[in-house]
């Protein structure tokens, strides 16, 4: 009885899980497995090689790495996850949990709810929003900076998705930093402070080694969740000029708007393959974390949908 | 100083994390022909764009409902499948169980773009496209590794005393979990599912893939084609006021279960 205090037994404790497992099986490995499948092959959306794909082998994976329009959107793809994920929403997220630290009360209940607000609406209508914000002759940013007829979308693509995102992922870093920080004693703070450290000298030695597992599975997961971003699409499809193309927006370029499947699906294998190497170190960092006796922290999600 | 400092520093991000939204409701509130007018607050005030919303033609108020279809369906199974796995997988020591777990966060990775063309594919062939379906499935199979990974941090953490003293009391296995488990275990299900109806409400990528039927799409998918009446003006207006309608459910979640929403979002982190 020992393993077994539900008294469920081994074939019920099976059928509790196996739904679950079917549909996570069908609708999520299987495709993915497919996807490995189709990248090794010349299929297309249209065409004859939509109705009879051959096996070409890694010729899709050799284009795709040869390509200066992967590689570039590879680099681009680089400057969003650390601009906007490891500077923007860790840094912003931090600075919040950290002045909101002592409050209670309505202005860290509205901040905080705005946030959130802005991780939880649906990308299509924050999308709107910003594209509303960011316009040339209506724009409200070019009103309030006093800048008529800058095309903040067209001049400054990658600046104006990197701000965007920032604004739209700060939740995750936010809640997590401010859970993080009440494990942080006030009375160590308070010595730190009596003995004449600076603010950085307290964050330095007093929070950040009390802070630094949930700090590193912070920046994994919003890495993680940035680099597979597709959101951005939807501010500039990737222009001008491939200038804001970062991957998820290339494969979907290439696939659906180009109609080689093949290749599309050989540059989401490349992205799973890097996806699963931050899925393992994440996996190591929580076993670590469980062997220390610490607690688990639950994936949340696909920032925000 | 440093009290200015600071408050100057709240008010900024305060404007940047309102001033979209700000400027979202204000606009919806907008004549049309107004509507790139700078002022503060609309002058005046008109509900055209709400009207144009509901105009014949733009079928949003069906595109609602299949959005509450959709987000309800696939939140109430998905609750009832994660419930019970993640409950055998808290519970019970088998074989195999850390590789599920594992592959349930492996998999609660995956990109959505990388899921469409194979899905296409098959819900091509076996003729699901522009069904709810096509939507609902997918979405749980999203929504799933969430739940699951979620309930079960919540289920290991209730003491396994429960099911002994119910069980002594006379209660089968299946009537422990139903009438003693499950209501200590309810603000957690809750929680949870505050979470799976969000992703699902949100849902796009597939959603825009597997249908194209007017009457079969969401709000999500409805709002990014809206062309407006006037052809060749994107209908600013239009798709501010669209946009406030979809936001309305979530602003309601989140002014009534602020706490348990961050509560769930960081589950486990910190005891």
């Amino acid at each position: 009885m020992s393993g077994d205090a539900a008294g469920l037994g081994r074939g019920r404790a099976a059928a509790f899980v196996l739904p679950a497992l079917v549909l996570i099986g069908v609708f999520l490995v299987f495709p993915a497995l497919w996807t490995i499948y189709l990248g090794l092959t010349d299929y297309r959306l249209t065409g004859l090689a939509a109705a009879d794909p051959q096996v070409v082998g890694l010729d899709n994976y050799t284009t795709a790495i040869g390509d200066e329009r992967f590689q570039g959107s590879l680099w681009l793809t680089v400057q969003f996850v650390i601009g906007s994920a490891i500077i923007g929403q860790a840094g912003l997220g931090f600075a919040i949990a950290w002045t909101m630290r002592d409050r209670r009360g309505p202005v860290r209940r509205v901040v905080e709810g705005l946030v959130l607000l802005s991780w939880i609406l649906p990308g299509s209508v924050v999308a709107f929003l910003w594209i509303a914000l960011l316009d040339r002759d209506g724009g409200t940013l070019n009103t309030l900076l006093g800048t008529p007829e800058n095309a903040w979308l067209l001049d400054n693509p990658m600046l104006s998705i990197i701000v965007f995102n920032t604004w739209r992922g700060t939740a995750f870093s936010m809640m997590l930093y401010a859970a993080a920080l009440e494990n942080v004693p006030p009375s160590h703070l308070e010595t730190a402070r009596l003995a004449g450290a600076s603010t950085f000298q307290q964050l330095r030695d007093v929070v950040l080694p009390r802070i630094k597992g949930h700090v590193l599975t912070n920046l994994l997961l919003i890495s993680l969740w940035t680099f597979n971003d597709f959101t951005p699409f939807l501010l500039t499809a990737g222009g001008p000029e491939g200038r804001s193309e970062i991957l998820p927006v290339y494969v979907y370029n290439v696939a659906i708007g180009d109609g080689q499947l093949g290749v599309g699906a050989a540059v989401s294998f490349l992205i799973l393959a890097i996806n699963l190497v931050f899925a393992l170190a994440y996996l190591r960092l929580i076993r670590g974390r469980n062997r220390a006796e610490a607690p688990l922290q639950a994936p949340s999600g696909r920032g925000g949908g | 100083m440093k009290r200015v400092l600071t408050g100057l520093g709240v008010a900024a991000i305060v404007a940047y994390c309102l001033i979209p939204f700000y400027w979202m409701v204000v606009s919806s509130f907008r004549r049309t022909a107004d509507i790139y007018h700078q002022t503060p607050l609309p002058s005046p005030w008109s509900l055209e764009s709400y009207a144009g919303v509901f105009d014949e033609g733009t079928g949003f108020g069906q595109a609602l409902l299949n959005s509450a279809v959709v987000a309800v369906v696939t939140t109430a199974v998905t609750l009832l499948i994660g419930t019970l796995a993640a409950y055998a997988l808290a519970r019970l020591d088998f074989r195999g169980k850390n590789v599920i777990l594992a592959l349930i966060i492996a998999v609660s990775m995956f990109p959505g773009a990388l899921l469409v063309v194979p899905l296409l594919k098959l819900f091509t062939s076996i003729g699901w496209i522009n069904s709810y379906q096509a939507m609902i499935l997918p979405s749980m199979s999203f929504a799933l590794p969430l739940t699951v990974w979620n309930l079960t941090t919540f289920f290991r953490q209730m003491p396994r005393e429960l099911e002994h003293a119910a069980m002594i009391d006379g209660c089968s296995a299946f009537d422990a979990f139903r009438k003693v488990i499950l209501p200590v275990a309810a603000p957690g299900v809750f929680t949870t599912a505050i979470l799976a109806f969000i992703v699902t409400w949100n849902e796009f990528i597939i959603a825009v893939t597997m249908v194209n039927d007017v009457d079969r799409q969401t709000a999500t998918v409805r709002i990014a084609q809206f062309t407006g009446a006037a052809k060749f003006a994107t209908p600013f207006g239009t798709q501010m006021a669209a946009g406030v309608l979809v936001t309305i459910p979530l602003v309601i979640l989140v002014l009534f279960f602020q706490r348990r929403i961050v509560a769930g979002l960081t589950a486990g982190a910190v005891k």
